[in-house]
């Protein structure tokens, strides 16, 4: 339903808000009883039915670009990835279709989220296009999402994306455990997250970045893989052993690069690019064997529910899917492809040889209980 | 008779302009509303316990110490480098007086990267050192580094205000106190302290207020202040509510240090009997002091400056492949850097000669409020202020002419009052301090012979404190070109300026991109820095 009253949209869109604050309340309470499960966002209303597609189905090979409808028109693409990483993808297909304007706005996942928040229905924005799953499940919480076509679900795996097709990811990454090879050699690093903290060898050598999205998922995904008081527990002896935090995508690897710290917590494709880059630098990765430390989590897209161009926008999503998009994922920016035609090339071990646990994404789309979390161990 | 006309005439002039006074500083304090709004949508039962808890005693006291750590080094740097250029037979003079400004040019956060590539534990300082045996060095992350970095790069509101000050003082009152034998320090203290003290005080409250806003220099240095715990709730998904109770907090501290200020600023009643300066002028000769006076002001150049424009110099060189193409160097960005923060230069110029002329020329509470209400904006981090014009924008923004829609969410205008409203105190500071330079006998002068009001301010008046508005506007300019949260939050899409090709290219780990803007940033705010001296009068 169209709604062109100012005021009721404004109104709108702070009942969305308090609706979602009401939640993160209820989250608090819930985390506390243990009980809570991902189901609570059924209060807002959203539209759960798949679209049909036009054109070539997506499919595990990899759809080609040029079976799929032509992308024309301007769309607006609110992108948490960053330029650097994902610029080049818009270039591509630009070129590739000579009537596509993608209009970029660069933020933080975060900061686009508070942006479409306030802008309510008067969003310009087509697209939200973040560096990791949260956010598009908070999206979806604001009731802010439009389903997507019914063959997504047909080609990501359903942990990797939203069952009720309101966002899919669309490449991948794992946490995992940079070091110093000055300092260390493989085999001297445990293969247990949790082994870190209490490992005296590592004491005042270790840094993280906490203020990204990452960062909050990965603790949500301890607290539900493990419970509330492990998470707590880690983030209390993580900074009993002098873990340092900083500020920024790459300060991490370079303070590794630096010999600053020696043992760094990072989303492994940093490295790759530290390592495309400078391939001199003494910096190696390694992964925890089957735990929480090397989670596997997706960046990924959702189309808005005020977008006035949904089609544009859902088979936009479809070009990420498609070959040529996920074959950039991996090419440029060291990550890894979600279907299963195209292999992941680069200095790093494939997904097959790392190992990371079984984990549901959707379990993360409430990351209220992680911020509370932190809010207490005093790193927010 | 006469004299009842002439005043009816005053009240009404004064009516008209504290209703125009009134209407800017109205629109300055609008956005702040929308913290307001968010904050009072929080449950009472949460925003209680958002409250009350140690976190938030301690954050605020953080916010403080920095504050007030700021301003006493600040204080200590640029006093006395006001008085060694303007005072003394400092050598190389000019140079020194330009250098020491410049600081106020660079993005503090740029200073802090610089600061903390090279003094960090493991930075390039302790690898110069290491074959000595230093394999540490004392951590700069925290309250301290945030204090100091801070420091160095906003001390020049202090040093521009004290000197002007200095020079516009009349000096034949040194020479009066001299020859009554009085000491150089007890004449300082007596005779020149009191002059510059408004001046002083003014630049203060520029760079208190500063400490507090910065929010990119706390991030990098770790220090947990409000404009950190800010940003970081916005990065909370749903933190929106505390992030706005936090605003709250901050806005309370800036107008509790407002009334402060306007308790200790005292009197100011600055004109002197003629155009000021004249009369014999002695420089102090430094003799020998002249050696560490020098080295002083070199050091907070090299400390300033050469490590930071090193450091760029340094990313030059560093190459990267597979960048996409639009991280190349375009003049555009530039160009548009320099149209937008022109913009808010004259618009904040002008808004600000009201706001200015009725604080310092009627003694109403009224001008007073006004003209402190216009500082509170300043406080505010950018990202609160751009939120709250993202809010009010995008729901009623649009309009239509003529059947054509058109919207101010994402556009220049929109953009530019975020600007206007984060830097209008510069402006209005400057120019207050022109206005309470002109001898009021000069505007009654004037009406005596059967000027009207209007003309007497435009002809008499404006022509007087054109510099002060001129340098007030440049500041609005150089600290418009640096800024970033609010730009990228508003900013229409595709529209590049050098701080955010920086940010974009820094964020990515592409210094080597961020290198040409970052120096071209410089070169631009370092042209409108010398305006601002020039704006001092003639040059001695």
């Amino acid at each position: 339903m169209p709604n062109n009253d100012p005021v009721d949209r404004a109104r709108h869109s702070t009942q969305n808000r308090r609706r979602f604050l009401g939640l993160a309340g209820a989250t608090v309470v819930g985390a506390l009883a243990g009980c809570l499960d991902g189901e609570a966002s059924g209060t807002v209303e959203i539209d759960a039915e798949p679209v049909d597609f036009e054109g070539s189905a997506l499919t595990a090979d990899g759809t080609s670009w040029d079976d799929l409808p032509e992308l024309s028109g301007e769309l607006e693409v609110y992108s948490g990835r960053r330029e650097a990483q994902i610029g080049g993808l818009f270039d591509e297909l630009e070129s590739h279709y000579d009537e596509l304007t993608i209009n970029r706005r660069y933020e933080d996942n975060e900061t686009h989220l508070s942006l479409i928040d306030e802008e309510g229905q008067n969003s310009p924005s087509d697209v939200l296009y973040t560096q990791d799953s949260g956010t598009l499940g908070a999206l979806k919480r604001l009731g802010r999402t439009a389903p997507l076509t019914t063959d997504v679900a047909e080609v990501v795996r359903e942990s990797w994306r939203d069952p009720e097709h309101n966002w899919t990811g669309v490449s991948g990454r794992t946490r995992c455990v940079a070091y110093n090879t000055d300092a260390w050699s493989d085999d001297e690093l445990p293969d247990d997250i949790f082994a870190y903290p209490d490992d005296e060898r590592f004491t005042d050598e270790m840094g993280w970045r906490v203020d990204s999205g990452s960062f909050l998922a990965w603790i949500r995904a301890m607290m539900v893989e493990h419970d509330r008081e492990t998470a707590s527990q880690y983030l209390q002896e993580m900074d009993a052993a002098g873990v340092t935090d900083y500020t920024g995508g790459s300060t991490t690897p370079e303070a590794l690069a630096a010999g600053e710290v020696t043992v760094g917590f990072v989303n492994h494709y940093y490295i790759g690019r530290l390592l495309a880059d400078q391939p001199d630098v003494p910096v190696d990765v390694t992964f925890t064997d089957g735990d929480i430390g090397s989670l596997f989590n997706v960046s990924g897209a959702a189309v808005l529910d005020s977008s006035d161009n949904k089609t544009l926008a859902r088979n936009f999503i479809r070009h990420l899917l498609a070959r040529e998009g996920q074959e950039f994922f991996v090419e440029t920016n060291s990550e890894y492809a979600l279907i299963e035609g195209v292999e992941y090339v680069g200095d790093l071990p494939t997904l097959d040889q790392i190992n990371p646990p079984e984990f549901d994404l959707n379990e993360l789309a409430d990351l209220e209980p992680a911020v509370d979390l932190l809010r207490e161990a005093g790193l927010r | 008779m006469a004299t009842e006309t002439s005043q009816t005439t005053r009240t009404t002039r004064q009516f008209g302009l504290t209703l125009v006074s009134g209407a800017v500083a109205a629109a300055m304090v609008f956005p702040l509303t929308w913290i307001v709004l968010r904050a009072f949508s929080v449950e009472p039962t949460r925003a209680g316990s958002i409250l009350f808890r140690f976190r938030t005693v301690e954050i605020a006291a953080n916010s403080i110490a920095l504050m007030v750590g700021v301003t006493v080094l600040s204080l200590l740097i640029a006093v006395p480098l006001a008085f060694l250029t303007v005072r003394t037979d400092l050598p190389y003079r000019r140079f020194w007086t330009v250098v020491v400004a410049l600081p106020l040019a660079i993005p503090s956060y740029l200073g802090a990267f610089a600061f903390v590539a090279i003094f960090r534990p493991q930075g390039q300082l302790q690898s110069i050192l290491a074959p000595l045996g230093v394999e540490s060095l004392p951590s700069i992350y925290g309250l301290h580094g945030a204090t100091v970095v801070i420091a160095l790069y906003t001390y020049p509101y202090i040093y521009i205000t004290t000197r002007a000050a200095l020079k516009t003082f009349d000096k034949s009152l040194i020479d009066a106190a001299r020859t009554l034998n009085h000491g150089r320090w007890s004449t300082f203290k007596r005779i020149t302290l009191p002059q510059i003290r408004p001046a002083i005080i003014a630049g203060s409250l520029l760079v208190a207020l500063y400490a507090v806003s910065d929010f990119g220099t706390p991030a990098f240095m770790q220090a947990e202040v409000f404009t950190r715990q800010i940003y970081l709730e916005h990065q909370s998904l749903g933190g929106g509510d505390y992030a706005a109770f936090l605003s709250l907090q901050l806005v309370a501290l800036t107008v509790f240090i407002l009334v402060l200020e306007s308790r200790v600023r005292g009197d100011e009643t600055l004109y002197s009997g003629n155009s000021g300066g004249g009369g014999g002028t002695h420089r102090i000769e430094l003799g020998r002091w002249k050696w560490p006076a020098m080295a002083f002001c070199g050091l907070i150049g090299f400390l300033t400056l050469v490590l930071p424009v090193g450091t760029f110099f340094q990313w030059l060189l560093t190459s990267q492949t597979d960048v996409p193409s639009s991280f190349q160097f375009q003049w555009s960005h530039v160009a548009n850097s320099v149209y937008v923060a022109l913009a808010a230069a004259i618009v904040a110029g002008i808004a600000a000669i009201p706001v200015a002329y009725l604080s310092a020329r009627y003694d109403s509470s009224a001008g007073g409020i006004f003209e402190r209400a216009t500082y509170v904006g300043y406080a505010v981090p950018g990202i609160v202020i751009g939120l709250a014009l993202v809010f009010f924008g995008a729901n009623y923004g649009g309009f239509s002419v003529g059947g054509l829609e058109l919207s101010l969410y994402q556009s220049i205008p929109i953009l530019v009052f975020a600007y206007v409203v984060r830097f209008i105190p510069q402006s209005v500071g400057s120019t207050r301090t022109s206005i309470l330079q002109v001898n009021p006998r000069l505007t009654e002068a004037s009406r005596t012979l059967g000027n009207s009001p209007l003309r007497t301010f435009r002809q008499v008046v404006l022509p007087l404190i054109a510099p002060g508005v001129v340098a007030g506007a440049a500041l609005v300019f150089l600290t418009t070109m640096k800024e970033l949260p609010a730009t990228l939050l508003l900013r229409p899409t595709g529209f590049e300026t050098l701080v955010t090709r920086i940010w974009a290219a820094e964020s990515a780990g592409l210094y080597g991109y961020a290198a040409i803007p970052a120096l071209i940033l410089l070169v631009v705010s370092g042209l409108s820095m010398v305006i601002i001296l020039r704006q001092e009068g003639y040059e001695t």
